[in-house]
């Protein structure tokens, strides 16, 4: 069994780095990488937040749409494992999730109300910063193993090394660059989650669908796809997802 | 680490500053002691017209000068939506990226520029602009203080319409940028205006942004049913 896993890890990891080609789709890859996490760990939910440089971390990328597990993340911006996490520079874990817990009470009830029992937080370090976190979910209150906790960490480097599309960064200038663009990025695509749900009739996380399953059918990346969306330059029923794609678009 | 920090900051530069861009630029020299001069530049305005803010006459042909070349870091950060860094204007892949305006700027004594978008998603207000006589890369603390004055100027100038409307943040949370796509289909405006319309309602109805933005997307709320 451990040799398929092993296929399967060496698969992803051959994956994204083939996604890292010149002019890539950052969110997109970000997104990819989260859903390889759930596949790949023993866990049922992904995300990615980065230091947005005002003080707070922000959600850029997460294992799927739901607004209840994109509002888990949002919840930590007062204080939860992830801030943790990114203040302490090390990875933090919370297995009991305790709502009358002194650490984190709001992000304990939210967590456990959307169904989880335990949390682990990764730090994406580059050098002595920490730029963001990798949020990993489980619904039992148990550790993941180390060789998970391994694989874990190398995925998290590898979201590091995607996000800054250079490999060997000098100046501390791209780095903020990067970060503040990839940040707005994401805010462009809520935005045309919105409008895409207004057109469509259908909800955020449908439109979400659509956006990605369009951008993909048609090697768009989701910022520029959602900017042209926002601007009204594509027709909202030509992005709708077929009936019959909506599986496989939330598969890949 | 809740960030509320850097948006009190926000709100008491754009409360003491308030509604005039030049002030906040002063506001900004003063409390940057390496920045020499600062500038911004308006792309839109919700009122119309735009207006070209410096605080010195360099900062002025820094302005000048991407206007009239259509090339520049005020330009990219404004076209890109992500700050451009440059920490020392007269190497050579500069003068490759803008050959006009990099030999231009240095000419007019700008040796290092720092332009950050003035955005929110897809909404593109224009750029701050900062610059030193001296190259150097900017610090982390300034580099914050900087964002701290570039949230400011899009605050302000997104808060055109209606008195007070400050007194809201940019929106952190995901809903509140759902909720301004889903208000601009609704009312047929431009985003810019929908974010405004939003940010205007949750100030007149005394209720937080991020209330009002969920009752938007769970469909409780159509802004064009309203009676405005």
């Amino acid at each position: 069994m451990a040799s398929v896993r092993e296929q399967r890890l060496a698969e992803t990891f051959v994956e994204l780095a083939d996604t890292l080609v010149a002019d890539f789709d950052v969110v997109e890859f970000l997104h990819v990488l989260s859903k390889r996490c759930v596949e790949l760990l023993d866990v049922e939910a992904a995300g990615l937040m980065l230091a947005d440089q005002r003080g707070s971390l922000q959600v850029v990328a997460a294992s799927t749409e739901r607004t209840r597990l994109l509002e888990l993340f949002e919840v930590q911006t007062d204080a939860g494992p992830c801030v943790a996490c990114y203040e302490a520079g090390n990875a933090v874990t919370d297995l009991a999730l305790d709502p009358a817990g002194p650490r984190w009470p709001r992000f304990a009830a939210a967590a456990r109300e959307a169904g989880f029992r335990a949390v682990h937080a990764l730090p994406m370090r580059l050098r002595d910063d920490v730029i963001g976190v990798l949020n990993l979910f489980r619904a039992e209150p148990l550790a993941l193993t180390d060789e998970d906790l391994r694989v874990a960490q190398a995925l998290a480097d590898v979201a590091t090394i995607g996000l800054l599309q250079e490999r060997a960064i000098r100046r501390t200038e791209v780095l903020a660059e990067q970060l503040q663009g990839a940040l707005n990025s994401r805010i462009i695509i809520e935005q045309a989650k919105g409008v895409l749900a207004e057109r469509l009739g259908a909800d955020v996380g449908e439109a979400f669908r659509a956006l990605r399953g369009y951008a993909r059918r048609h090697n768009l990346r989701l910022a520029e796809l959602a900017a042209a969306v926002i601007a009204g330059e594509l027709d909202a029923a030509d992005i709708r997802v077929p009936a019959d794609a909506n599986r496989a678009g939330e598969s890949s | 680490m809740t960030g509320d920090g850097h948006w009190a900051r926000v709100l008491a530069l754009v409360a003491g500053t308030a509604p005039d861009l030049q002030s906040l630029c002063a506001a900004c020299v003063a409390s940057l002691p390496t920045i020499r001069g600062a500038s911004v530049t308006v792309m839109t305005r919700p009122g119309g017209g735009t207006v070209p803010v410096a605080t010195d006459a360099v900062s002025g042909r820094i302005e000048e000068l991407q206007y009239s070349l259509g090339e520049g870091p005020c330009v990219d950060a404004t076209s890109g939506g992500q700050p451009v860094l440059v920490a020392d204007l007269a190497s050579a892949e500069y003068g490759v990226r803008w050959p006009g305006f990099a030999a231009g700027a240095v000419a007019a004594g700008a040796a290092a520029l720092y332009a950050f978008p003035l955005r929110v998603g897809a909404i593109r207000l224009g750029a701050l602009s900062l610059y030193r006589a001296e190259p150097a890369p900017l610090s982390q603390a300034e580099l914050a203080g900087a964002i701290t004055f570039a949230d400011a100027a899009t605050l302000l100038l997104l808060s055109t319409g209606v008195d007070g409307t400050f007194e809201v943040d940019l929106g952190r949370r995901a809903v509140v940028h759902q909720a301004t796509g889903m208000v601009k289909v609704q009312l047929g405006v431009g985003i810019e205006e929908a974010f405004v319309r939003l940010r205007a309602r949750a100030y007149v109805d005394e209720r937080s942004l991020e209330e009002l933005s969920c009752e938007v997307v769970e469909r409780r709320l159509r802004f064009d049913e309203m009676e405005d």
